[in-house]
């Protein structure tokens, strides 16, 4: 059986009184795309936080492609590709010039093919030479997940990737999405508040709730268990009913409170 | 210390493409060229004086005649100190006060810590490549003022001046390395680069004339008679009150060993090697002492602090 590409075990992040993060037990495949729902505040962003090593749990064990985030952070780092919400990059500097400079903190060797390689994956090679300065926000957030690629990542963490794009960069960053996972076998893990773009892309899913998971399961299943239910948004909906204690939903199979 | 250098470097290269740096750089390099031809005008107009005295003293028939003045080739220089003092300063606090707040609103912080790099290499590196800014550009100002001595002076320096010149810049590097760790200490801590720069402005402003003039207060002044009008000059003396205040102002050490260094200061020019060896060293020590205490406290509170990727 394959090693899980991210596995937790009560993971807690505490703010002083607040409970960000409320003890995440969760497996997510190798291959898989995973999209974190969640209300703004729900715990998404810590999670991946922690997940990436940014931040230090203050409870429980997770483990990136076997790797501990604590015990081994920089191995964990060698493994994965990330990519914040509203991703701006070093507008002073050309695509190149700003994907050198990642590949070089990632110890990448042969970094002039890489680029090329990364650029030609995005389809936009004749970018090389630009400034990201004059790019629009879908343009600087492609170039924020080849910056993330360089390392030819196993799983690659994307917060929010489609926030505040058109919708023609929206299906341009949802179309590489499904590109680097079917074509490259990256396992992705990404928040999002779109749930139609959830729909579309993801494989399996996980709503987080006041910090805490409150349904983790395949999306096939999710559909399965609410055969009444007609689209992903009704249903996240009517967990957070049910979280907010206007809902009946513990007899269905996958919620986890 | 692979990645520190990569940071170090990217953080070079920004600093060149930087509007506002490169216009501070320019007026400063432009003040640079000023201060020795205002300099060499200045000591040429003093000799054409004595010149001038010297002659009518002559056809008035005068047995004796005043001595020369003293000039030496440094003294060309010597408004570099206050240059430094104020340009270098407010350059080095632009290359310090936006280096990490830039990153935090970018986004770049947590790109950088999600790669294999530390935050240690993370801030050392920011610190050298911008402490390389400012070695290059006090290189420069060293090449521009050799070649400006001998073109607009007609003077050419000898090897004891070019090392008094060189050991100025190594006083002038230590002193803007203090602005840009403060910059840098601060950045890490405050979330507006707009308070970061105030609160450094204020710092200088208190270093370059607050300090010297509150140790001004405690000067005592001596009754001088003029020989020559018989009017009483009051004198300035420092008190050992004096001194201990203007030992806390960065600036006053700086135009201190500057004075001595650049021979502007009364009887520098005289000064063995020996002894201003010792002062340099002095002055050297009380110049990098306040930015290793900020280095150290920023790579604790760096270390330590999560808030950097939150925001």
């Amino acid at each position: 059986m394959a090693l899980p590409a991210i596995e937790t075990e009560s993971l807690t992040r505490k703010y002083g009184e607040l409970t960000a993060v409320d003890r995440l037990t969760l497996t997510i495949d190798p291959g898989e795309i995973f999209a974190f729902l969640g209300h703004n505040g729900a715990g998404k962003t810590t999670t991946i936080s922690l997940l990436t090593t940014l931040l230090l749990p203050t409870t429980g064990t997770a483990r990136v492609m076997g790797f501990d985030i604590v015990k081994e952070n920089r191995e964990v780092r060698q493994q994965i590709g990330y990519v914040p919400e509203n991703v701006r990059l070093y507008n002073h500097l050309s695509v190149a010039e700003n994907l050198r400079f990642f590949g070089a903190l990632s110890g990448v060797d042969e970094i002039s093919q890489r680029i090329d390689n990364v650029l030609n994956l995005l389809g936009h090679p004749e970018w090389r030479d630009l400034r990201v300065g004059a790019f629009s926000k879908g343009m600087r957030q492609r170039v924020g997940i080849a910056q993330a690629l360089l390392n030819y990542p196993a799983v690659l963490f994307l917060d929010e990737p489609a926030s505040g794009l058109d919708p023609e960069g929206q299906r341009a960053i949802g179309d590489l999405i499904i590109h680097l996972n079917h074509e490259l076998g990256i396992t992705i893990f990404m928040n999002t508040h779109q749930l139609s773009e959830a729909a579309k892309l993801c494989t399996s899913i996980g709503i987080m709730n006041h910090g805490r998971l409150v349904m983790a399961d395949s999306l096939q299943h999710v559909i399965q268990h609410f055969p009444d239910t007609p689209s992903l948004e009704e249903i996240y909906l009517n967990i957070e009913r049910h979280e907010n204690g206007s809902g009946k939903l513990s007899h269905v199979e996958g919620v986890l409170v | 210390m692979k990645a520190a250098m990569t940071i170090a470097r990217k953080e070079f290269q920004a600093a060149f493409r930087s509007q506002i740096f490169l216009t501070i750089t320019i007026l400063f390099l432009g003040l640079s060229i000023l201060s020795v031809y205002i300099g060499s005008t200045t000591k040429q107009a003093e000799m054409r004086i004595y010149d001038e005295t010297v002659t009518t003293l002559q056809a008035q028939g005068a047995a004796v005649l005043p001595a020369a003045p003293e000039i030496h080739t440094l003294t060309i220089l010597a408004n570099l100190i206050e240059y430094v003092s104020i340009v270098g300063a407010i350059l080095a606090v632009i290359l310090g006060y936006n280096t990490l707040i830039e990153e935090k609103e970018s986004g770049g912080l947590k790109l950088i810590l999600s790669r294999p790099v530390y935050r240690d290499q993370l801030l050392l590196g920011k610190l050298l490549g911008n402490s390389a800014v400012i070695a290059l550009l006090l290189g420069i100002v060293f090449v521009f003022n050799l070649v400006l001595l001998v073109l607009v002076g007609g003077i050419l320096p000898t090897m004891g001046e070019v090392a008094r010149l060189l050991a100025f810049l190594g006083m002038a590097f230590s002193y803007m390395l203090i602005f840009l760790s403060l910059a840098t200490f601060l950045s890490i801590h405050m979330k507006d680069s707009a308070t970061v720069f105030l609160i450094a402005l204020v710092f200088w402003t208190m270093s370059t004339f607050v300090i010297p003039q509150m140790a001004d207060t405690f000067m005592v002044n001596s009754s001088v008679i003029n020989g020559i009008s018989g009017a009483v000059n009051q004198l300035p003396q420092e008190t050992a009150f004096s001194r201990a205040v203007n030992y806390l102002s960065p600036t006053w050490y700086l135009r201190d060993i500057g004075g001595q260094l650049l021979q502007s200061a009364p009887g520098s020019g005289g000064l063995s090697a020996g002894t201003l060896a010792a002062h340099s060293l002095t002055a050297l020590l009380a110049l990098l002492a306040p930015s290793a205490a900020l280095i150290a406290a920023g790579f604790a509170s760096f270390l330590r602090n999560e808030t950097l990727v939150l925001e």
